[in-house]
């Protein structure tokens, strides 16, 4: 196994550095620059536009540009932001330590979401496999229906109405000052993401209780409880868990809509937003940490296989 | 199954060119053949006479309590400057220790009524009263600025008294006017600016006056402030010089809503061409309009009332002339670039392939020549008509040393008339303001320009604070939303209202704007100027300290001045330091000492 991992690791080195070459050449290749308006948004004078450019080093060709920030990145420096001038990229995504820097925000909320999906997704999908065709069944699935179909910004700003405006049982925004504020955003991106488990369980658990195996394991006299328990939810769990990797990477990495309609300091948010910005070393940061995540959370699932299917082998 | 949800992992990928194609998609459409065009009616520029280089910055420190500045000219609106951001004072001390860290709080050290105390990016900024404050005691004790990007959530924060003053999205303008409790707590509040079109003079059609003069008289300006922005208090704009500001004219300047007028405009542009329009053979003039995202409603309206109201017939009620306006919308960065292109290669016709844009512009400072000069004199970076005239430079310059305030102020509005009446180059639609929600338990006011001083705000007694809301609220605190991260809280670089909402009430400048555009002395007692108007010497207030505890001093505002013009520095407002002598030369790199 650990061969296999090394392996996954050492690709995983030109995959990022494809991420990075795409990015930079996407950001190049798009009209606007950081500097074509200042902060106020007005157009920046000439002069203070190539003062800029000379400070930056935007007057380089473009590989040297390239060249600099790999060479910077192997050094884990993300460079200067240029919207937020007088900060680093590393100030922006990283400070505020282990509770408060914009990535661990998003982490937080998105751990908290993966929660919410998985404790209600799971066994909604199970019961509706389990119940098939009744109203339980259809009940779940109408839900999850509308979980999968109604934008994480409209749920939102319903939850917003409903526990904020009208009950005033939560406040409306921000992240950390106390556990109240996770709730309206956790259940907003956790639903959608339940929904969708609950369906994939829902196929998968239906899958496999009509698989071999299951007949066999009744035949033999075992209890019902202990076929279900013990066979089919764990082996219908497989698609569950491949869902997980890149779930965890998008939602742990930051959700904009989220973070944008409840202001959560967030990663997600920051990334949009310095797209806007052109904030081009922003934008390369933001890319790799996600980049970086999705490959983690990828191989974490696929070795997450073989504790669930003894059939898989590294191998 | 598998390999389907793993295709999930190039997601990234995709987003990443899927998002640079869309703002690709947002660029203008490759210009067609470039369209032959008439020279436009405009005067060469004059060649500036050769000027000695000054060796230092006209700025001294007389003694610790007395600050010197000396002028290229008589600059008579450089009273105005005194209150600006640009001439705060700075601790290089404090800069050179802590480096780019300076302004983060336990390092950042101010001469305002507060400190920074917390800064949480993306989150909140949080000021407290500054102990070693050395002006009048003050109520508001904390102000905190939480970042609530979303206008709705924002608003919606408001009504549930977590915010004690609140923004909102436009769309929800109809229900705050009509709510009994919202519409008691709307507030508009000057914000002297104006929003425009202006129109390319490089360009066939715009490029003939009468052409131009037909665009600005069809443009029903109240129809779009009463039924497009639902804001019928608004002023329709005909100058450029905002209500409020000396040498505004109202409806005296410009050109009101007059379709006749715009139609015989129109007429007296195809005689002036020699073309010939009939029933048979009827003219065409198309109009490119460009503008940028989140202008849509009122830029459209502009556009269909130059295809409505510019048709001309004939004695038989025929079609012989049209005028068909398109409008092209851009995202922000796009357009301004793309305008920027242009203005560099004004010749390229393919480049600029637009006849009217839109801009506007808030005021910095309490003097026309802000807008008129700094925004529409020729050859201005801010606007990209292509006009030239040295009749407006000449009135500028006039206007820039006339020190009889009631001189200037006609000599700015004869400037102005040349802009939007004489030559046309632009259709001024409204002028801006400034609306926001406010708690009633608030005793707030907000200066015209720049940000608010919270340490003059108080509460208003016998207006009960709801049970519920946050700690302080209505006692020694406030909450002030706000709708994006503050991006530097450096004042040599801050240029942004959400910065200067922070910045302002941590420093304090040589004078400070009051409610009614006046200035008052603030860091300074008081100035005077030489005989010859080029030296202003500006007493300081012995008094004021740091938060630190040291005395402020002239050389801090030397200083502080002599950063922000530092080409180092790459100070986006450095250009309104310009009037100071050798101040252009230093900004530029040149050998000029400053300090």
């Amino acid at each position: 196994m650990w061969r296999y991992i090394l392996n996954r690791l050492f690709w995983a080195v030109p995959v990022l550095f494809l991420v990075t070459l795409v990015t930079f050449t996407a950001m190049k290749l798009t009209p606007g620059g950081p500097f074509t308006a200042g902060t106020s948004g007005r157009p920046l004078p000439p002069r203070v536009k190539a003062q800029l450019n000379e400070i930056y080093g935007f007057n380089d060709p473009a590989w040297k540009q390239y060249l600099n920030y790999m060479g910077g990145l192997l050094r884990l420096d993300f460079g200067p932001s240029y919207k937020f001038r007088g900060r680093t990229v590393n100030d922006l995504m990283f400070q505020g330590g282990l509770l408060k820097a914009p990535l661990s925000v998003s982490a937080q909320l998105g751990l908290v979401a993966v929660g919410v999906a998985l404790v209600i997704g799971i066994p909604a999908g199970i019961v509706s496999a389990l119940k098939q065709n009744s109203w339980l069944d259809y009940l779940a699935m109408f839900v999850a229906m509308m979980g999968v179909s109604v934008p994480n910004f409209v749920l939102g700003l319903i939850l917003i109405w409903i526990f904020a405006l009208t009950l005033h049982w939560l406040p409306t925004y921000g992240w950390g000052e106390t556990p109240l504020q996770a709730v309206m955003p956790a259940l907003t991106l956790g639903t959608g993401g339940a929904a969708f488990i609950a369906r994939l369980t829902r196929a998968s658990m239906l899958e496999t209780i009509r698989a071999d195996y299951i007949r066999t394991a009744r035949a033999k006299g075992l209890r019902e409880r202990v076929v279900i328990w013990r066979h089919a939810i764990k082996n219908s769990m497989i698609p569950v868990v491949t869902i997980l990797g890149p779930l965890l990477a998008a939602w742990l990495t930051g959700t904009f809509l989220v973070e944008y309609v409840f202001s959560i300091p967030g990663i997600g948010k920051m990334y949009v937003t310095s797209i806007n910005d052109r904030d081009y070393t922003l934008i390369m940061g933001t890319t790799v940490v996600y980049a970086v995540a999705l490959v983690f959370f990828n191989l974490a699932v696929d070795i997450a296989y073989v504790f669930i299917d003894p059939r898989i082998r590294f191998d | 199954m598998i390999s389907n949800y793993r295709r999930l992992s190039i997601l990234p990928l995709l987003a990443v060119v899927a998002i640079a194609l869309v703002v690709a998609a947002c660029t203008p459409a490759p210009p067609p053949p470039p369209v032959p065009t008439t020279p436009p009616v405009v005067e060469e520029p004059t060649t500036p006479p050769e000027v000695e280089i000054p060796t230092r910055v006209g700025l001294r420190a007389v003694d610790d309590f007395t600050l010197e500045i000396t002028l290229t000219s008589p600059q008579a609106f450089f009273d105005s400057i005194l209150a600006f951001f640009t001439t705060y004072p700075t601790r290089l001390d404090v800069i050179n220790q802590f480096g780019d860290d300076w302004v983060l709080p336990g390092n950042l050290v101010g001469n305002g009524p507060y400190v920074l105390s917390e800064h949480e990016p993306q989150d909140h900024v949080t000021l407290t009263a500054n102990p070693n404050w050395w002006g009048a005691p003050f109520t508001i004790q904390t102000f905190t600025q939480p970042v609530i990007t979303e206008s709705s959530t924002m608003l919606a924060a408001y009504e549930n008294n977590e915010l004690d003053v609140s923004g909102f999205p436009s769309a929800e303008l109809p229900r705050i006017l009509e709510d009994p409790v919202l519409s008691q707590e709307f507030h508009i509040l000057p914000r002297p600016g104006v929003y425009y079109v202006g129109f390319n003079t490089n360009r066939a059609p715009t490029d003939n006056f009468h052409f131009r003069a037909a665009l600005a008289s069809s443009i029903d300006r109240r129809n779009i402030l009463d039924n497009v922005l639902n804001n019928p208090w608004r002023e329709a704009a005909q100058g450029v010089i905002a209500p409020g500001i000396p040498g505004y004219q109202g409806t005296d300047t410009g050109f009101a809503f007059d379709p006749a007028a715009a139609q015989a405009h129109l007429q007296l542009y195809i005689d002036d061409t020699g073309q010939t329009c009939t029933a048979d053979s009827p003219c065409s003039f198309v109009v490119d309009l460009w503008f940028n995202q989140g202008n849509e409603d009122v830029l459209e309206a502009v556009a269909a009332g130059w295809t409505e109201n510019l048709i001309l017939t004939d004695a038989d009620g025929n079609e012989i002339a049209a005028v068909h306006a398109t409008t092209v919308r851009m995202e922000w960065a796009v357009y301004l670039e793309t305008l920027d292109q242009c203005n560099a290669t004004p010749d390229d016709t393919a480049l600029c392939d637009y006849n009217a844009y839109r801009l506007g512009w808030v005021m910095d400072y309490g003097d026309a020549n802000n807008i008129v000069n700094e925004v529409f004199a020729p050859g201005s970076p801010f606007q990209y008509t292509g006009y030239e005239s040295a009749e407006v430079s000449g009135l500028i310059d006039q206007a820039l040393t006339e020190r009889d305030p009631a001189a200037r102020a006609a000599l700015w509005t004869q400037a102005e008339d040349l802009i939007v009446t004489d030559l046309a180059i632009t259709a001024p639609i409204f002028f801006y303001d400034r609306q926001g929600l406010i708690k009633p338990w608030l005793d707030f006011e907000f200066p015209p320009f720049g940000a608010a001083f919270i340490h003059e705000w108080g509460f208003v007694e016998g207006v009960a604070v709801p049970v519920g809301v946050p700690e302080g609220m209505g006692v020694d605190t406030i909450r002030s939303g706000s709708t994006a991260e503050p991006p530097t809280l450096d004042q040599a670089l801050a240029t942004d209202t959400t910065s200067h909402a922070i910045i302002n009430n941590l420093f304090a400048g040589l004078y400070k704007y009051e409610p009614d555009g006046s200035i008052t002395p603030y860091g300074a007692l008081s100035y005077e100027v030489s005989e010859d108007g080029t030296v202003y010497t500006v007493h300081l207030n012995p008094d004021a300290v740091w938060s630190d505890g040291t005395p402020v001093i002239a050389q801090h505002y030397v200083d502080g001045i002599c950063r922000m013009l530092n080409p180092e520095t790459a100070a986006e407002y450095a250009y309104v330091m310009y009037y100071i002598l050798g101040a252009p030369e230093f900004n530029s790199g040149e050998a000029v000492e400053c300090g």
